[in-house]
């Protein structure tokens, strides 16, 4: 036979047979494009939650909530030293008093802020009684970092009339120049506090408004919830803008006037979604990624561009979709446009292109989880939790529920600035230095 | 280049690209296919006659006795109405009848399910008609005909009326109950509506029965929707009635308002609630539900994008063990494509055969509930996938999400195996799957139930 037409022949064979692009297999577990810098363990399984990454390279920390999933873990919070990106390490453990009583649960998000000169990091914990069931979310001081002494305990959000906790948190620096945690709180939507009066010493009175759903006659109490969200600046309206996922879909307020939440979009009645979970915009607000919990989801990328006209208040239906396996299920991302970057729970770290919203594609990954699927809570919640990027450099992490803490590099991606790619310079990374948009307020 | 070089670099490539053994089944490809390959290897096309305007076909029905060589395929949209497909000949497979509503141009709407059935020797056809109240003839659910006398001739029998509910029936079913009835399901009204159809064909028996008749003189039934909070839908949109020979009951699997539902309708006035699958992640609404032979698993499908066929264990509910009798939770899941979405399914155990839409038609196996996998493929609609604009455009209607065109229904003749697809745009096709040659429960270890009713012959326990 011709030499060519047998290597055309089987080129095409294995073709065929090759596994889809963005799935992992036990021996190529990754992309080439994709690299593994740094591994640490951090303990017993499906007991690692969320991280946050600095930003600034001359603090190279990371902070991952700990938390009892199932059951065995510790409730608390790992600081990871990374000026050696290869080589991370442990350099401070926070565990919560009286481990032994507080049930399953524990740190969940975990975000960072400055002001006044020094770094704070907000962990939220969540449990569902035990004496702590009413605490919400700790605040440290870690300004002195590396030096693990150095890391002083400021204050704790209680919410004493709201029990259970804070699943997710973030924190925004708001246009006016004030820095607000949004946090989820059980009972309620979400509420905004006043980071600059929690560290002054008056955390009990800097809690500042509540981010509601819209009102539905059906639903009332509890059954409004927000379970995730974001804030960025919108340049196109001078807003700051609140994007939540919750009861019935997602939704978008205004929060320029942080006690006067104005609702600006809805999403809701997509086929597929009774509720919304994690949800992010592009950097100019136009286009969001949507997720919602449970197996075979993928995440739904959607155009605002119909109600950001004023065409319509409600949008339902996705421009597309992506999942890296479609009988698993995507957790958090991180948008960095035209990347987004996504804790795929088992099919680990994935990392799809928007350049097309219409076609996303997938283009690199890295399965941080190889374990087994059933682990005793649900068989497609575990691996990679949460995911974070560090713009100044590109470098990407990753908190796995069970194989721990990672490091990564994916070739190209040496950093991120909005600008660099024709759109404004807005992610989940805030710019602490900025005093307020117009730096007069 | 040295040939011994050159086969070991592509024996080593291959081998290197070999899927993990666990990975059972064929992949179908995505669209486009190459050209050529629009089905698998295994899969052949016996027949294909296109059938008019794109987007105008629904749902197609075969009749089950080899010497009864006949399929039916509705249409909706411009022509109103079904044609008779006559598969006699399987290299001369041609349309002998075409029969459409009077005053085509008043009527809007389509015809949607058709069922055949067999009561006192004579054959029937039920053609389901969902017609919009900016026409005439609303109150219509579906119309019967005499089929006993093709290929030569078949005469409207009468047409089921329900006045109070307009609208139409969406979807039928025709069973043969364990009390010998010939019943035909209808969704209606937030009900599954049973009407008795011998005593409809039976018709007038005294001279005053056409001045008193009611039009709901055959209503024997009404089989409910568990109600629960925030219901997407308060009635069915499909369903399927089966023997249970474990129980000697009638089972009905129905699925429509916040999922799925099944009845013991043995007492078909008084039908029982056994099972529910609401709450399940994904599944805010049913849409096809159908069950295995035994009754022991059903396949369910909601009828969004990205939504995977998924396959309920149904024992713990029937067998008492949850208190609820709810299960919220799939054990399988099944895909063609997860960017498309499957249609209509008929299970011939372990094969669930599947009008995918955009996906054509697709056979799974089963035989581990857990693990279903792709066994054979053919891709009959070849036409933009996807494509918002254009289904908007062409189909226009706001009830769409591009992924609904393609492949809408699909039978199977037990007796040989032969698959017959009806394509929403590309028309009618038959095909034969190697190694599967016809179908009876037994031969697989199952009781011989499917959507094929065993017409004069009653179930035994």
């Amino acid at each position: 036979m011709n030499p060519c037409r047998l290597i055309c022949a089987f080129s095409l064979l294995i073709l065929m047979a090759a596994p889809s692009f963005g799935q992992a297999t036990a021996l190529e577990r990754g992309s080439d494009n994709m690299k593994v810098l740094g591994h640490i363990g951090l303990g017993h399984h499906s007991s690692v939650t969320d991280l946050e990454l600095e930003q600034d390279l001359d603090r190279p920390y990371a902070y991952i909530g700990r938390a009892s999933i199932v059951d065995g873990g510790p409730k608390g919070m790992d600081v990871i030293d990374l000026s050696d990106p290869s080589n991370p390490e442990v350099i401070y453990r926070f565990r919560l008093e009286n481990q032994d009583l507080l049930p399953n649960r524990g740190g969940m998000d975990v975000k960072y802020f400055r002001t006044g000169g020094r770094h704070y990091v907000v962990q939220s914990f969540e449990f569902g009684g035990g004496p702590l069931a009413d605490l919400g979310a700790v605040v440290f001081d870690v300004t002195d970092l590396p030096d693990p002494n150095g890391v002083r305990e400021v204050g704790r959000f209680v919410l004493p009339d709201n029990p259970g906790g804070m699943h997710n948190i973030f924190i925004y620096k708001h246009s006016d120049g004030n820095i607000y945690l949004l946090a989820t709180v059980r009972g309620d939507m979400v509420r905004a506090y006043d980071l600059r009066k929690a560290v002054s010493g008056d955390i009990e009175n800097s809690y500042v408004a509540t981010i509601p759903t819209p009102e539905k006659d059906d639903i009332t109490g509890s059954r409004r919830f927000y379970h995730d969200h974001y804030a960025a600046f919108h340049p196109d309206t001078g807003e700051d803008r609140f994007y939540g996922g919750g009861n019935d879909g997602y939704y978008i307020y205004d929060i320029s006037d942080i006690e006067n939440p104005e609702l600006r979009i809805t999403l809701t009645g997509i086929s597929g979604v009774s509720w919304g979970h994690t949800f992010t915009p592009s950097p100019d607000g136009r286009f969001v990624v949507a997720e919602s919990e449970y197996q075979y989801s993928p995440l739904r990328i959607f155009d605002l561009q119909p109600a950001l006209d004023g065409d319509r208040l409600n949008i339902r239906q996705p421009i597309s979709a992506w999942t890296a396996d479609w009988e698993n299920l995507s957790h958090n991302h991180e948008v960095r446009w035209p990347f987004v970057f996504v804790s795929g729970y088992l099919d680990g770290l994935q990392v799809f292109s928007l350049m097309d919203p219409e076609n996303p594609q997938t283009v690199g990954y890295y399965d941080t989880y190889v374990g087994p699927t059933n682990s005793g809570f649900s068989s497609v919640i575990n691996g990679a939790f949460g995911v974070d990027v560090r713009n100044a450099d590109g470098l990407i992490v990753i908190s796995d529920m069970s194989t721990g803490f990672w490091t990564f590099r994916m070739d190209g991606f040496n950093g991120w600035n909005g600008e660099d790619w024709g759109m404004p310079d807005i992610s989940s990374v805030q710019k602490w230095d900025e005093e307020s948009k117009e730096g007069t307020r | 280049m040295d040939m011994k070089r050159v086969i070991t670099m592509v024996a080593v490539l291959s081998l290197a690209a070999i899927p993990a053994f666990s990975q059972r089944g064929i992949q179908q490809p995505t669209h486009p296919p190459p050209p050529g390959e629009r089905g698998s290897a295994n899969m052949h096309v016996i027949s294909h006659i296109p059938l008019g305007q794109p987007g105008s076909i629904s749902d197609v029905e075969i009749e089950q006795d080899l010497d009864r060589p006949y399929a039916y395929v509705a249409h909706r949209g411009v022509e109103i109405g079904f044609d008779v497909i006559d598969l006699s000949d399987l290299n001369n497979v041609k349309v002998i009848k075409r029969w459409r509503i009077e005053n085509p141009d008043l009527h809007v709407g389509g015809a949607m399910d058709g069922r055949y059935f067999k009561y006192k020797d004579r054959y029937y056809y039920v053609q389901s008609m969902q017609l919009r109240q900016s026409g005439p003839d609303s109150e219509v659910g579906a119309i019967v005909f005499d089929v006993t006398d093709l290929p030569e001739q078949m005469t409207e029998v009468g047409r089921i009326r329900q006045s109070e509910s307009p609208g139409g029936f969406h979807n039928i079913f025709m069973y043969q109950h364990s009390s010998g009835k010939p019943l035909l399901l209808a969704t209606s009204a937030g009900f599954a509506k049973v009407f008795d159809m011998g005593m409809f064909i039976d018709g007038d028996q005294t001279e005053m029965d056409p001045i008193l008749r009611d039009e709901n003189r055959e209503l024997i039934g009404r089989i409910p929707v568990a109600q629960s909070e925030g219901m997407w839908s308060r009635g069915y949109h499909d369903f399927m009635v089966q023997y249970h020979p474990e129980t000697g009951q009638d089972r009905f699997y129905g699925g429509g308002g916040s999922g799925y539902y099944v009845y013991n309708v043995t007492d078909i006035g008084n039908p029982e609630l056994l099972a529910t699958m609401i709450g399940v992640p994904g599944v805010a609404w049913g849409h096809t539900f159908t069950p295995t032979p035994d009754g022991n698993y059903a396949i369910g499908e909601t009828e969004f994008q990205y939504q995977p066929l998924r396959i309920f264990d149904l024992r713990p509910a029937l067998n008492g063990e949850l208190p609820d009798k709810n299960i919220d939770h799939a054990v399988g899941a099944w895909h063609a494509d997860w960017q498309s979405l499957a249609h209509n399914h008929e299970v011939r155990w372990p094969f669930v055969f599947v009008s995918g839409y955009q996906t054509g038609m697709t056979v799974f196996n089963m035989v581990d509930p857990t693990n279903p996998y792709t066994v054979g493929y053919y891709d009959t609609f070849n036409g933009i996938h996807n494509d918002r604009g254009a289904a908007m455009d062409r189909l226009g209607s706001p009830y769409t999400w591009q992924v609904y065109d393609g492949a809408w229904g699909v039978d199977v003749r037990n007796a040989d195996g032969l698959i017959v697809v009806s394509d929403m745009t590309t028309g009618f096709w038959a095909l034969k799957m190697d190694g599967f040659d016809g179908w009876n429960g037994e031969d697989w270890g199952m009781p011989n139930i499917s959507s094929a009713q065993h017409w004069g012959n009653l179930p035994t326990k």
